[in-house]
């Protein structure tokens, strides 16, 4: 049995996935003793994908789709051997985006249903997440917080209601029917309207509830990582 | 200003400590304490985009390496701009 979680963050641009990755990186840090490894969800792992991510990324379309699914599968996988296999034995995995977040790309891009796109990805990745954290939040109040933060780039294709309520339902769907995606892991739905230390408390209780943060009683403390 | 800011991020250090402290000791059944511990986690996050700015505006005060180590942020290891480097804790 692996030691440590492999947790995956995701939701609606100005959700506070950045937030609640910095707030998780300090918890299992300060109390818990262990260092996170904090992955995106492209890590630039698979060389020979790197300039299909980017061309995929940012201009998709009909010609390039194929491609582009490939490399993030290659991507994924190499980042998984390289870097989340390797860790888990010796700390938490913590990734800002991972599977869902392709999912809602290529349902707004390439009208592909979800369940289609994740049979694709399904295909060449070995590694399952233990907890997929949604948060969610009303995208006129994420779009909001997304354009309002500074240093931030916000895309105009992409960071506008009709796209980002879009990217809500398939984030819906697929909180509603885990079952369908299981390198997801757990499934948990976060209310990301709550302050941001009210979601982080969210999180670390579903943390607790799922097993995945090791106990903290003195007499049991020795078995940390060991779960 | 500067340094009631900087007594503040101090202060918040402090407190994170107390809180893992009894955390540690049996507490996180304690919805009271978990949220308490997790709102000074948020506001540490909150303060790290002014850490560099604040650090420069200590300048030369020795309270510049207090400051730096007192919160997580993700500059605590690297040698701040100006000052005399006596703050690095790599």
């Amino acid at each position: 049995m692996r030691g440590y979680p492999f947790i995956v963050i995701e939701g609606l641009d100005g959700t506070g996935k950045t937030t609640l990755r910095k707030g998780l990186f300090r918890l299992w840090e300060g109390l818990y003793g262990v260092t996170p490894l904090c992955i995106l969800t492209s890590n630039f792992m698979a060389a020979d994908a790197a300039a299909d991510i980017v061309e995929g990324k940012y201009q998709p379309s009909p010609d390039n789709r194929d491609r582009y699914l490939q490399a993030l599968v290659a991507d994924k996988e190499a980042t998984l051997v390289r870097l989340v296999r390797p860790a888990l034995p010796n700390r938490p995995v913590i990734s800002d985006r991972w599977l869902v977040s392709e999912l809602a790309f290529f349902a707004v891009k390439h009208d592909m249903k979800p369940g289609e796109t994740y049979e694709r990805l399904a295909a060449g990745i070995s590694e399952p997440v233990d907890l997929t954290l949604v948060l969610d939040l009303d995208p006129r109040d994420s779009l909001r917080r997304a354009h309002g933060r500074q240093g931030d780039a916000v895309r105009e294709d992409w960071d506008v209601l009709d796209v980002q309520a879009r990217v809500r339902q398939v984030y819906t769907e697929i909180v509603n029917g885990p079952a369908a995606y299981p390198l997801l892991g757990s499934v948990a739905h976060i209310d990301a309207s709550a302050s941001p230390g009210s979601v982080l408390d969210q999180v670390w209780q579903v943390l607790i509830a799922h097993d995945l943060v090791p106990p903290l009683d003195p007499a049991t403390e020795a078995v940390a990582g060991e779960r | 200003m500067v340094l009631e800011e900087a007594a503040g991020i101090v202060a918040l250090g402090m407190a994170i400590r107390v809180l893992e402290e009894h955390l540690r000791a049996g507490g996180v059944a304690e919805a009271g304490l978990r949220m308490a511990y997790c709102r000074a986690l948020a506001a540490s996050v909150a303060v790290e985009r002014r850490m560099p700015a604040l650090l420069e505006e200590l300048a030369e005060l020795r309270l510049v390496d207090l400051v730096s180590i007192a919160v997580p942020w993700r500059g605590r290891f690297t040698k701040y701009a100006g000052g005399t480097g006596a703050g690095q804790v790599e």
